[in-house]
């Protein structure tokens, strides 16, 4: 009875298997879809993903001259900013090239810097930036407070040296004061100079990587739970035609026909990924990490999740139309939601807690660990067992729900 | 005239009951944007956690742990020893900040060293944490060596003083100036209105404006297949007017589109005023008649129904990525150099200029990116109607 259930089951998967191989779109959207997105995308986002430490370019632009105070500042900070490039450019090709979305901001000192900080006037500096820039805006922000903590605290310097010494020196002292502030403790005297020093201790290998081992693995998992969402929808396709319905005739069970499906569902989702994976390594320089074997264990864990995720989806739709449109809305929402299209860390807080509700989020965990940070294969034991969980409960939802008449 | 009208209005009507189509028009971009805007708006560029371990543990250290805390978007977690080593080696965690022994002693030398265990390069969130925990201990570097050049001043000056009332003079100023910086921070941006909307906003709607319309080309096709163009060409209707017919239906399909996602936009986001939103409908026409002629063009090319939907949804994705609907590209790079040959990045660059800047048609953006829509809509039209057929690919 089970060796029947089980040969009517690979019977099924094996038809689903020749169906999925003879279906061009099908092809097109699970397999060479993903990788134009892929080769798209790696051209331009290759400048973000470096896999170096970060190196900031921060544009400085001044409406002073030269031997002016901000000039000195941009000249000193040029000389000995650390993890800093400094470049200098001129305001208005500055302020249109952020317009124009090819620079994310810059520094500006405005023409009367000079003058306001030797007189005691106010003193303003300029932070612009595109509204869209992520990472620069904060890093333009804490850059121009340092300058701004560095002119305040020289100035305070030079007030309590004055306050001090007239304390303790009274009137007579004046002139020696004088002398000793305008020699460089002035408040004009600024330059950004860190004394302070991060050593980095490694664990474990550490290699800059492609763009591709950036990008793909996150498109891997969102093209395998895509593609086998939209099962559902062939899925029910059959039960609205009565496909299913025959195959009960035939003496097919309940139960085969749902293992049949499922396994038909993890080959398809096997061969999705083989391809990807395969294509990412021979063409886009994927890698594949130290352990190899956990990558593919991983891929394993997110295809047998998918298949079940495709199973219920299609017990909850009622038509064709609506199984595609919930496997489309729910793709669509978790993939980015899990990390698949963006580092989790720009998300709020909230959207990073609600993403663990994803299968997406836990599989990204896992790629990251292997392929980034060069973990060990039982640092992903935990993920694995996430994705494996979510199988379950997706399959066993599939199980209880599942309808052959419609 | 009757009988383009009566095309018009059949396509609008199957358009308003198809749930599919309502769904990729409405719903889908919808979704999309509420996922953008909720990873990108809301003015907090990032949301990291930062992890510490403290082997100092003296008042310097807590206080480089309190300077980090405050930093908006920087959720902290202090580790002990153990704890930090077991979750870098299981690899919980990519990276954490080790406060080392002597920290204090650093501050008060003026020569601070911080230590970062990580795995790989611990990650893009651990370094910009790093950086962070760098400008901390530089501040707190600062302020010691502030209050050493000012003894030093008064060295210098041959002054006798208390050590004591020199630390409450220099609070006091410190106070002051914390009130009242000596150099006040100016953010200023271009485009600022609507934070993350007023970028993500025009490129979605005009992503799934194309793709709505292209993926409509399938009815067309079927049509084809079925015989029912052919059929209607055996009524009084001529080929013209039956191409009229349709891409006025796909032009004003999309334009109702826009018009209510843009709708929604201005009511969420507050990104319109009555005169751009006015604007932006017009700008739309342009955007509408170019995707209708694509629709066409695609209809007119396509041999089946499966060739219709992957060539609409092939060409609309990778229209979107190099015309930077979903990200800014460099307009120099080979792929923003290609993307200025999509519809979509005439779009985008019109749409944002009047939904981010403000601005209207009197902008060479705005004005020129609808000249270009038009031409294109021309250009289209001109390849559709020859390559039209009513018959064949039964």
């Amino acid at each position: 009875m089970r060796s029947t259930m089980w040969r009517q089951a690979a019977l099924i998967a094996t038809k689903d298997v020749r169906v999925l191989l003879a279906d061009k779109s099908a092809i097109m959207f699970m397999m060479i879809f993903p990788l134009i997105l892929v080769a798209i995308l790696s051209t331009v986002m290759a400048p973000a993903y470096t896999g170096q430490d970060l190196q900031m370019e921060i544009v400085m632009v001044t409406h002073e001259g030269a031997g002016s105070i901000s000039q000195g500042i941009i000249d000193g900070m040029r000389e000995t900013a650390a993890k800093l490039a400094v470049v200098q450019a001129l305001p208005e090709v500055a302020h249109q090239a952020v317009e124009e979305r090819r620079l994310s901001g810059y520094i500006e000192f405005p023409a009367s810097f000079s003058q306001d900080l030797l007189s005691g006037a106010p003193v303003e500096l300029f932070v612009f930036a595109h509204p869209e820039a992520q990472t620069m805006k904060p890093a333009l922000e804490s850059v121009a407070q340092a300058i701004a903590s560095e002119i305040t605290r020289k100035w305070v310097e030079a007030q309590a040296t004055a306050a001090l010494a007239m304390r303790y020196g009274g009137e007579e002292i004046h002139e020696q004061l004088a002398a000793l502030l305008a020699g460089g403790t002035a408040a004009g005297s600024t330059s950004h100079n860190s004394n302070v020093s991060v050593e980095f201790i490694q664990v474990g290998p550490a290699e800059s990587k492609s763009v591709a081992t950036h990008m793909l693995p996150g498109y891997v998992t969102m093209f395998i739970f895509f593609g086998l969402a939209l099962t559902a929808e062939v899925l029910v396709g059959e039960r609205q035609n009565q496909t299913l319905d025959r195959l009960i005739a035939s003496r097919a069970s309940r139960g085969s026909i749902l293992l049949g499906k499922y396994l038909g569902n993890v080959a398809r989702g096997t061969i999705q990924a083989i391809v990807l994976l395969g294509a990412g390594y021979f063409l886009f320089n994927l890698d594949l990490g130290y352990t190899p074997w956990a990558t593919f264990a991983v891929t394993l864990a997110v295809v047998l999740c998918a298949a079940a995720l495709g199973l219920a989806m299609a017990t909850i739709a009622k038509t064709r139309q609506a199984a595609s449109a919930i496997a489309v809305l729910a793709s669509m929402v978790m993939a980015p939601l899990g990390g698949c299209w963006w580092p989790v860390w720009i998300m709020p807080f909230w959207m990073q807690t609600i993403a663990k509700f994803t299968p997406h989020a836990w599989a990204n965990i896992a790629y990251s660990k292997l392929l980034y940070f060069a973990s060990p294969p039982s640092a992903v034991f935990g993920e694995i067992a996430v994705l494996l969980l979510f199988a379950a409960g997706f399959g066993a939802f599939a199980a209880a729900k599942f309808r052959i008449e419609q | 005239m009757n009988r383009i009208s009566a095309i018009v209005t059949k396509e609008l009507r199957l358009f308003a009951s198809d749930k599919q189509q309502l769904f990729f028009g409405f719903l889908m971009p919808l979704a999309i944007i509420a996922m953008m805007v909720g990873a990108f708006g809301g003015g907090q560029p990032l949301n990291i956690t930062g992890y510490v371990l403290d082997m100092d543990n003296s008042t310097q250290s807590a206080a480089l742990i309190d300077g980090l805390d405050r930093i908006a978007g920087i959720n902290l977690r202090v580790l002990d020893a153990t704890e930090a080593a077991a979750r870098l080696e299981r690899s919980d965690i990519a990276s954490y900040l080790v406060i080392p022994e002597g920290f204090a002693q650093g501050i008060a030398a003026g020569d601070v060293s911080l230590e970062v265990q990580r795995r790989g390069n611990g990650g893009s969130d651990g370094q910009i944490f790093s950086s962070f925990a760098v400008a901390v201990a530089s501040d707190l570097a600062a302020d010691a060596q502030q209050h050493r050049n000012v003894l030093a001043n008064l060295d210098a000056l041959g002054l006798t003083y208390d050590a004591a009332v020199v630390s409450s003079v220099l609070d006091e100023f410190r106070l002051a100036a914390a009130d009242q910086p000596r150099v006040s921070l100016v953010m200023d941006s271009a485009g600022e209105r609507g934070e993350g909307a007023s970028f993500f906003l025009p490129g979605i709607v005009a992503m799934f404006a194309l793709f709505t319309v292209a993926l409509g080309s399938e009815n067309i096709v079927a049509e084809r297949k079925n015989g029912t163009l052919e059929r209607l060409m055996t009524t009084r209707l001529s080929k013209a007017e039956l191409l009229t017919g349709k891409f006025l239906a796909f032009g004003v399909r999309t334009l109702l589109q826009v018009t209510l996602l843009f709708a929604i936009g201005w009511i969420w986001f507050g990104l319109f005023t009555p005169s751009t939103f006015a604007q932006t409908l017009l700008f739309s026409v342009a955007v509408a008649g170019a995707g209708a002629a694509f629709g066409l063009l695609v209809s007119a090319i396509a041999r089946s129904q499966e060739q219709a939907v992957w060539g609409s949804v092939i060409i609309t994705n990778v229209s979107a990525m190099l015309g930077g609907s979903f990200v800014a590209i460099d307009p120099d790079s080979i792929i923003g150099k290609l993307g200025r040959f999509t519809l979509n990045y005439h779009a985008n660059v019109g749409y944002r200029a009047m939904v981010g800047a403000g601005v209207g048609f009197e902008s060479p953006e705005v004005w020129q990116s609808f000249v270009i829509l038009l031409g294109a809509a021309i250009v289209l039209l001109l390849l559709a109607i020859p390559a039209f057929r009513v018959r064949g690919d039964a």
